[in-house]
């Protein structure tokens, strides 16, 4: 069986769409940003408690708030979370140390007490790590992307792993947009999620890669933009098939592998689909790009 | 050719061999039910064989995880020997860098105290004399309180009783507590954060109390009515003593006199609450004698508890008010300079309609004896003596000699005098010292149970940290989630492979079925090496074992394609083979080195679960590299060395 068979698409005539196509959606993301003021951040790098709550029966939310809504929680979210008997309460921490968990618990107890809770998670973190945590997040996606500029500059040519780096910021800023356009929750394994995108969806990029820089010795007569696209061409299948396996298990992770993972699978669902389209719109038009400007400079320097 | 392929087919028994016999004692331990678990003639054999089963992280098995942090602030301030106004200030300030900067505390304490021109050495005599520079020296000392707060961790923790925690220093100034399984909450935070500072302080003379407290009273009057735009009245400022007709209402029960306002009426209007800066979370308001409220703003806030000794009690409700006052720094400035106010660590007294008071106490600043000579303390339940903790728990503590001759001493001074015995700033009992105490005994009342009182025992025991340290992060998972949380992670696993297996063998027919080897191999493998490593399974972890299966066959599809386009070209099954091996091994592994990088960098940032993902990650990585190169390839070797193939279903 063949999915994808000979193909000769122009990917490379194509590009300044894919390229417009891919700020486009950059931009969105930055929209949503502003209009939803900020990333969502959660406790992990906001500080702040997270409570899980599961009641012995179905609760409504209204009722949780109403109760909550004495004690002056502040900037908190309730919502369900599963099930209708289980109750997610994140809110801010006022300062270190400050016993918010309790005075919820208690007062819940009060308000409800032919309904039963048993706590099923409890997350403080404090302000200071929080803020910290996010500058280790940023610095170690940073880090992570120096070493492969580095590897891949040794392995292929300096030009390889700009083009690289670009696809790679180009996924991580399309993810993210993701995650400020539905306004979903950063916590740490976001951070995770992110870091393997960056690995990952440099698979197919070093597949077409590979093959151009396999091409480019084969068929040395012919010229730049052709080598380059008859790789995408010659890689497509692979390029697709190894997304799609990866895909499969992101997305069973997704819908089945509950409510902690949810926003992780996403993050990866979106990075990886981003990705493959990455190598093979962005990451060799780069080269294309810098091929042109090379020879135009050239060519000036003769005249 | 042939002998280099017996060589690999050796390799390859030999992994599946350790694979399985590191696995076995993992697939033990789950088969064993929960009542094996109970069964007294099984637990021995199950706790050997966990010890060499893949460990599970607590948002698996539930369970709580602290990250504690020294108050270096706090401890700069105990070591220094000398304190003035000039110190608190730079102390203060420090405070604030830190906050806005996140650079070291000590650093930006030095470097302020320079451009400041201050000399710090002036304020920490003890070094002066070792002659060492003193951030050096406020360096090593908190090198010594985090270390020293490990091991009085340890002992806290052994002395409790927790199964298989996890006590770690992480950078300098901070530790990472595991508490798997359990079930008090707030029992184990009380173990893990109290800084059990126990200090015996003498209470100030009655009459200097009441003096201060006239004082404050008249202040807040003055304040309040300026708030409200009440022009003083100095000849009314009220002759205040606490009115002893509070105590006949706590007694006769008339809480009709009591009256409860807002906190902004207390102080005049809302913009001096808000000059306050009080925490106005939760109940905001406080209930006041409405007799003497007008006349007197303070007083009306206080109790007077006969027959507690002639004490001064504060209403449950009022104490977030009380305290806040107390610490205007207007305030501040009547209080003597030797003396300071405490609370009693409960309410001392609860009246029949329900509401309990704290006891508020001026004690010495100085204490006449800290902690250190404490050799041993135990839970017990109080004797008929005292009428205060006949029946009730009670700390009861031993001395060393050094101790118990300054106790002797202090005791047969102060006869009908209280002591305070002070845990971390909150006192625990106040009894008037009736002879004097010549064994060094003493004991500590207050605890509202027994589990308290053991407690309380246990940090006693284990020791006082040098400064307090702050629960900065704290995550605590029920068991029930965890148990969800594998359930949900296994059925992903179990799907996700399946649907992968399937699509293998329908695209690459027989070659899909090799494949598929080796993705099962690959599991394997990821699972021996984690129980090998006795590394720790978390949720990320599991997730990160699930992205293998979708990433395992990767390589192979590389291979596959290759073959493919081979075989496309006319060359022989064997010659497509190799060069599709050949040619697509570069490939993966350039591929697989940059999901590496990320995956070591991973685990580098991570903290607690997220590091499970890194672990699990870059073994599936390199596992499969093997898996998917190795073991395909011998397979594929093997078929076409003895079956004479004229077409290769892939």
């Amino acid at each position: 069986m063949r999915i994808v068979k000979d193909t000769d698409i122009d990917f490379i005539g194509n590009r300044r769409l894919a390229i417009t196509i891919s700020i486009s959606l950059i931009i969105i993301g930055l929209i949503f940003l502003f209009i939803h003021k900020g990333p969502n951040f959660g406790i992990d790098f906001k500080g702040g408690t997270l409570m899980e709550l599961r009641f012995k029966e179905p609760v409504m939310v209204s009722d949780i708030r109403a109760s909550l809504s004495k004690i002056n929680l502040g900037d908190s979210e309730i919502k369900e979370f599963g099930s209708s008997r289980e109750i997610l309460i994140r809110t801010m921490e006022k300062e270190e140390g400050t016993e918010i968990s309790d005075l919820i618990k208690e007062t819940l107890k009060k308000d409800f007490p032919d309904n039963p809770f048993e706590e099923e998670r409890l997350e403080k973190v404090g302000p200071k790590i929080g803020s910290e945590l996010i500058r280790r997040a940023i610095w170690s996606i940073l880090i992570a992307m120096l070493f492969i500029l580095i590897y891949i500059s040794w392995r292929f040519e300096f030009i390889f792993a700009i083009g690289a780096i670009i696809a790679l910021f180009h996924d991580v800023l399309i993810t993210l947009g993701a995650f400020f356009i539905f306004n979903k929750e950063f916590n740490l394994p976001i951070v995770a999620a992110i870091l393997t995108i960056v690995g990952y969806s440099l698979n197919d990029t070093i597949v077409v890669y590979d093959r151009i820089r396999e091409n480019l010795k084969v068929l040395r007569k012919e010229k730049y933009t052709y080598i380059i696209n008859r790789s995408i061409n010659q890689t497509l299948s692979i390029t697709l098939i190894t997304s799609l396996t990866t895909l499969t298990v992101v997305i069973v992770l997704f819908v089945a592998g509950g409510e902690v993972i949810n926003n992780f699978a996403f993050a990866l669902l979106i990075g990886i689909i981003v990705g493959t389209y990455s190598s093979i719109f962005i990451a060799s038009p780069v080269l294309i790009e810098w091929q042109n400007w090379r020879e135009q400079k050239k060519k000036r320097k003769t005249m | 050719m042939r002998r280099k392929n017996t060589f690999r087919w050796i390799i390859i028994f030999l992994a599946v061999f350790f694979a399985l016999y590191y696995l076995y004692p993992t697939y033990k331990v789950e088969t064993y039910t929960q009542e094996d678990r109970n069964n007294p003639a099984l637990v021995g054999k199950i706790t050997e064989l966990e010890k060499k089963a893949i460990k599970r992280g607590l948002d698996l098995k539930g369970g709580m995880h602290l990250v504690l942090e020294v108050d270096l602030p706090k401890l700069v301030e105990n070591l220094a020997s000398v304190k003035d106004e000039k110190f608190y200030q730079l102390l203060s300030e420090a405070i604030k860098v830190e906050k806005e900067t996140k650079g070291d505390f000590l650093d930006i304490f030095g470097k302020l105290a320079n451009e400041k021109k201050i000399k710090l050495n002036r304020y920490f005599e003890s070094e002066r004399r070792a002659g060492k520079n003193a951030i050096d020296y406020l360096k090593n000392e908190a090198k010594d309180a985090v270390d020293k707060a490990l091991q009085i961790l340890r002992s806290r923790v052994n002395q409790f009783g927790v199964s298989e925690p996890s006590i770690q220093k992480e950078g300098s100034r901070r530790i990472i507590v595991e508490l798997p399984g359990i079930q008090n909450i707030n029992r184990a935070r009380e173990l893990i954060g109290k800084t059990a500072r126990l200090e015996f302080r003498l209470l100030k003379d009655p009459e200097v109390v009441n003096s201060v407290i006239k004082d404050i009273n008249n202040l807040l009057k003055r304040q309040r009515n300026k708030a409200k735009g009440i022009k003083e009245d100095t000849t009314k400022l009220a002759e205040a003593k606490i009115d002893s007709t509070d105590t006949t209402k706590v007694e006769a029960k008339k809480p009709s006199k009591d009256e409860e306002i807002s906190l902004a009426e207390l102080f005049g209007s809302k913009e001096a609450l808000d000059n306050t800066q009080m925490d106005t979370t939760g109940d905001t308001t406080v209930v006041v004698d409405a007799q003497t409220f007008g006349e007197d703003p303070f007083l009306a806030l206080l109790r007077n508890l006969s027959s507690y000794g002639g004490s001064i009690g504060v209403p449950e409700k009022n104490v977030p008010a009380v305290k806040t006052i107390l610490n205007m720094p207007e305030v501040k400035k009547l209080i003597p300079k030797d003396a300071t106010f405490v609370w009693s660590y409960a309410p001392v007294y609860t009246d029949p309609s329900g509401t309990g008071y704290y006891e508020l106490l001026l004690v010495k600043k100085d204490a006449e004896l800290d902690g250190s000579v404490i050799t041993n303390a135990q839970a017990d339940i109080g004797s008929g003596y005292s009428p205060t903790s006949a029946g009730m728990p009670i700390v009861t503590m031993s001395m060393n000699s050094y101790g118990s001759r300054i106790w002797s001493r202090v005791t047969s001074a102060n006869v009908g005098k209280r002591i305070a015995i002070l845990l971390d700033d909150q006192v625990y009992s106040a009894p008037v010292v009736r002879t004097r105490i010549a064994d060094g005994r003493s004991s500590i009342e207050g605890m509202s149970n027994m589990d308290e009182a053991k407690l309380l025992a246990i940090v006693l025991r284990a020791g006082a940290f040098r400064a307090p340290v702050q629960i900065i992060e704290e995550r605590t998972v029920g068991p029930s989630l965890g148990v969800d949380s594998i359930k949900k992670g296994t059925w992903s696993a179990i799907i996700g492979f399946v649907m992968v297996i399937a699509f293998m063998i329908l695209y690459y027919r027989f070659s899909g079925i090799i494949a598929n080897v080796a993705l099962l191999l690959n599991i394997i493998f990821v699972l021996a090496i984690l129980a090998g490593f006795h590394a720790t399974l978390t949720l990320p972890g599991i997730a990160g074992i699930i992205l293998t299966i979708g990433m395992a066959v990767d390589a192979n599809v590389l291979i596959f394609e290759r073959i493919r386009e081979e075989l496309r070209t006319g060359k022989t099954i064997r010659a497509s083979i190799d060069a599709g091996y050949s040619r697509a091994f570069r490939t993966i592994l350039d591929a697989n080195v940059t999901t590496l990088i990320t995956a070591i960098v991973l685990y580098q940032f991570g903290t607690g679960a997220i590091k499970g993902f890194g672990v699990t990650l870059s073994i599936g990585i390199i596992a499969s590299m093997f898996t998917a190169i190795v073991v395909t390839r011998v397979i594929f070797d093997f078929i076409t060395a003895h079956f004479a193939l004229r077409k290769l279903s892939i």
